[in-house]
């Protein structure tokens, strides 16, 4: 193995490596903004400057590659100089609005400035009349925030093939704008890579903490109801300083019912009635003769925009079943309301969701039941944790409280939801007979598309599962050979959603994968078949003759 | 003429490129050479952009011999195998193209050109994309309908250019110094663009070992009161005084002369920064926010010495291509060697030797 020397220090390498890539895995922090390991390497922000003997110029460790017996400097005095004036440059292309900013205990401009002891305003903020661009209620890009890094661009372009941004004009007056001809999909990843959280979501926290300092002041009588999506507890943790999964629903059940909440659910308990809702049409499309195929899965909001927007053609190959959230407000709203006698009009259910367009699905019209609302206000991941800092509830630290009953109980494939292939894998376990093995492990993983075929019932089942919308397109050229397909807008399913903690990585998506797939070990029982609460509700809602207005759903070309 | 002597021809004359960079033409050749490799296909490409403000020479040799281009042109062709090579591309100002359509038409149809028109053709610079196509990263790009920017090196456009293929790009000069090297005229002379408060100004064609002082001299254009110059560019070339021009002109070879008085000497300043805030492509932020910076204290005429110090140490050490880096050298020569005198005090200090 060649090597090289780091501030003096002779190092291993392999070829090809950077010098932020070596400098990392050593424990040096090089700082850097437009770096992110799954985009291409722009090396525009010229923040991760080092200095290498014998060059005139310094260079920036993330383009680098390593040279034998090269002797790299991370914090010489040109470096320190050099770095500090473009940092210092960048601090007057971003208006600080930190208070309020949901990146504010992890903000990379706030570290870098006190770990160098820099001015924030020495240079004057440029840029405070440039417009914020909002994309529905989902997305926001903030141009007194953008530093023209380009992050956002290379997710959206190259990441998910979407492209609806772009840099206008050029020098100081370059400017970050979307793409008329190409509109949104609300999937968040520009906000999930950007450095400094001008693309981020509409937040809804505040909406939230006003409800929830009304009722401690008794002004309000609203019941605040959360539930909690799959893959939160993949990766909270990661917030709070810790390894992903390492905070359990119940702990955060606990710290949403120190925040104030009257009662937390768990979507995965609606995650087993979608994976019902679905099985059934899979079973009857596959049937009888005549009807669409291949099926599509339609729980990720994004997909169906995408659909909507770019391939209406394809509006009748989706489910007719409703997401897990929308599901899971239904029940609140009307099993749960009867149950308990509260009026649903007086119930405030807040989804805790690792996804932007989560936002847009809660508002569209045709979900909604007898005038309301299934799901009134949904937060990110990213919001819930801001909440939760700025109350000072450390979720790691809390005692486990039980979800509410009578909806708790989960499958363990409700468990996968979170992850890229996990629908697939629910609907299949709901399908296959009891003898058959119920692990479907070809549909599971990061990569682009996976492909597979399963006798289900006597039948061959040919499906095909995509992680990332940018991967979509090789798919719909070989649509026919298919009998059902999962679509999961973000690369690696919900666990690499939009809304996800920052950062988010492929690697680090491998390990909430992880994570998920123990969880679903500690399950008592696999199918959502066999819960038995599940089937109790699924059983009121047909006999109150709400299946059709309640778990099913029409979609519509975008105008 | 055999590969190697052909090279070792070009290596004799000790061309350099005419663009800016002056970097050795013939090690850039056999890069090129070296990355075809067995399976690749090169392209060749005239930089005719021009895009410096006040320069001219591109269009002069472009309008009166672009025959000796096209010669330049065959012997690469040689040089790498007429069948290696993918296209040749002129990259040209619209202006350029405009005036000489007919007889670059006319000229495409000799004999001699015949093999080497089959591959050739235009590519007008789009007007928008100005100073920065001058650089060879960006050039490719606009061939390729990518933005406006330069391009992350290495690779380097000899390794991996056009279209990811070995891409041979020279400028006009240079081309033009190729061709007279093959047929056997090439006398280590340039051309001079000298420009400003002379008697005589405009183009000349001179020995390239000549010092500044001395084609001012032989061409009857040295000032008799004290003046400045710019040297190799007009925006972005050196700023020395008229007791410092005892080297040889580099980059694109031309003389700017300015008399050495306060007013004179901030209008150029302003003139500058100006070009420079206008024309950065705004991808890296040294350069973007730098130049803006620097304008901005231009316009508000107050300079904070620990301000204009530390941006141009940072423009000159960090920017992602070589524009940022040339306004750090034109700022620094001038407050280092221009302004003291026209202040009479050093004022400003400027730090550009990098500290370790």
């Amino acid at each position: 193995m060649p090597y090289f020397y780091l501030n003096n220090k002779k190092v291993k390498y392999k070829k090809g490596e950077t010098v932020l890539q070596v400098a990392k895995k050593e424990g040096i922090d090089i700082p850097n903004l437009c770096h992110h390991p799954d985009l291409s390497i722009r090396a525009v922000c010229r923040v991760c400057l080092v200095e290498i003997k014998g060059r005139k110029d310094l260079v920036t460790a993330c383009s680098t590659e390593i040279e034998p017996d090269m002797e790299v400097k991370t914090n010489s005095k040109a470096v320190k100089k050099a770095r500090a004036t473009n940092l210092e440059l960048i601090f007057a292309t971003h208006r600080e609005e930190c208070r309020d900013c949901v990146l504010l205990n992890d903000c990379p401009l706030l570290k870098y400035a006190k770990k160098y002891k820099l001015s924030i305003g020495r240079f004057i903020d440029r840029k405070n009349k440039r417009p914020v661009y909002n994309f529905s209620n989902s997305v926001e890009v903030d141009g007194t925030q953008c530093i023209d890094c380009g992050s956002c661009i290379e997710a959206c372009t190259n990441l998910q093939k979407i492209d609806c941004l772009q840099f206008t004009n050029k020098g100081y007056k370059q400017e970050l704008k979307p793409k008329k001809q190409n509109p949104c999909i609300y999937c968040g990843q520009c906000a999930l890579h950007c450095p400094v959280f001008s693309a981020q979501e509409q937040t809804n926290w505040q909406e939230i903490e006003s409800i929830l300092n009304k009722k401690e002041n008794n002004k309000s009588n609203k019941i605040l109801v959360a539930q909690i999506a799959p893959s939160v507890r993949a990766s909270l943790s990661e917030a709070f300083g810790q390894k992903s999964g390492k905070i359990s629903v119940k702990q955060i059940a606990s710290a949403l019912k120190k925040l104030g909440f009257d009662y937390v659910f768990d979507v995965n308990f609606a995650a087993d009635i979608t994976t019902l809702v679905e099985g059934e049409e899979l079973l009857e499309r596959l049937t009888h003769k005549n009807s669409i195929l291949p099926m599509m899965t339609s729980c990720c909001p994004a997909w169906v925009r995408y659909v909507e927007v770019y391939q209406p053609q394809l509006i009748p190959h989706l489910t007719t079943s409703r997401s897990p959230q929308i599901h899971g407000g239904a029940v609140i709203k009307q099993y749960f309301s009867k149950l308990k006698n509260i009026k649903a009009k007086d119930i405030e259910i807040v989804s805790i969701m690792p996804c932007t367009a989560k936002k847009h699905e809660a508002k569209r019209e045709e979900l909604k039941i007898k005038g309301l609302k299934p799901v009134d206000l949904v937060l990110t991941i990213r919001e819930f944790t801001f909440l939760l800092q700025r109350n000072n509830i450390d979720p790691t630290k809390l005692k486990e409280v039980p979800l509410d009953d009578p909806l708790a109980k989960h499958s363990g494939s409700a468990a996968i939801y979170g992850g890229s292939g996990g629908v697939m894998e629910s609907a299949l376990r709901s399908v296959a007979s009891k003898k058959q093995n119920l692990n479907f492990k070809a549909v599971r993983g990061q990569k682009g598309i996976k492909e597979a075929s399963f006798k289900i019932k006597g039948k061959n089942l040919q499906v095909a599962v995509v992680s990332g919308i940018g991967n979509i397109e090789n798919l719909l050229k070989n649509l026919k050979k298919y009998d059902y397909i999962e679509v999961m807008a973000c690369p690696g399913g919900c666990i690499g959603g939009g809304g996800q903690v920052i950062p988010t990585t492929k690697e680090i998506i491998k390990k909430r994968q992880a994570s998920l797939y123990k969880l679903e070990d500690k399950s008592l029982f696999k199918r959502a078949n066999e819960n038995k609460q599940v089937k109790e509700v699924k059983k009121w809602f047909k006999e109150n003759n709400l299946e059709k207005s309640s778990l099913h759903t029409k979609y519509r070309k975008a105008k | 003429m055999t590969k190697k002597e052909i090279i070792a021809k070009i290596k004799k004359t000790q061309l350099g490129g005419r663009g800016g960079a002056s970097f050795p033409v013939h090690l850039k050749w056999q890069a090129v050479k070296k990355a075809l490799g067995k399976n690749k296909n090169a392209y060749l490409i005239i930089n005719a952009a021009e895009g410096e403000p006040n320069l001219i020479k591109d269009g002069y040799i472009l309008s009166n011999h672009f025959e000796f281009i096209l010669h330049g042109l065959n012997l690469s062709l040689n040089y790498l195998n007429y069948n290696r090579v993918e296209k040749i591309y002129c990259f040209i100002r619209a202006d350029y193209y405009k005036k000489n359509k007919k007889k670059f038409k006319e000229i495409l149809k000799k004999a001699e050109f015949l093999e080497l028109s089959k591959k050739f053709s235009f590519f007008i610079k789009p007007d928008k994309d100005d100073y920065m196509a001058g650089e060879e990263s960006v050039l490719l790009n606009i061939i390729e309908s990518k933005e406006a920017k330069p391009r992350l090196k290495p690779p380097y456009p000899g390794e991996s250019g056009l279209y990811n293929q070995p891409t041979l790009i020279h400028n006009v000069e240079t081309w033009y110094s190729l061709g007279r090297i093959s047929l056997n005229l090439y006398e280590n002379k340039r051309y001079y663009h000298i420009s400003g408060q002379v008697k005589n100004p405009g183009l000349v064609k001179l020995s390239e070992d000549l010092s500044a002082k001395k084609v001012l001299e032989s061409t009857g254009n040295l000032p008799k009161s004290r003046f400045f110059a710019q040297l190799g560019g007009d925006a972005c070339g050196q700023v020395l005084l008229d007791s410092q021009l005892n080297n040889a002109v580099e980059g694109s070879g031309s003389i700017t002369v300015y008399p050495l008085k306060a007013k004179v000497a901030e209008e150029v300043l302003k003139r500058w920064l100006d070009f420079h805030c206008q024309q950065s492509c705004g991808q890296c932020v040294p350069c973007r926010e730098g130049t803006y910076r620097l304008n901005e204290m231009m316009l508000k005429n107050h300079f904070k010495n620990k301000d204009l110090s530390d941006l141009v140490y940072t423009l000159k050490f960090s920017s992602f291509c070589a524009f940022g880096k040339s306004l750090a050298d034109v700022l620094h020569n001038f407050f280092v060697n221009i302004y003291p005198l026209i202040y009479r005090q050093s004022k400003i200090v400027i730090e550009t030797k990098k500290k370790n």
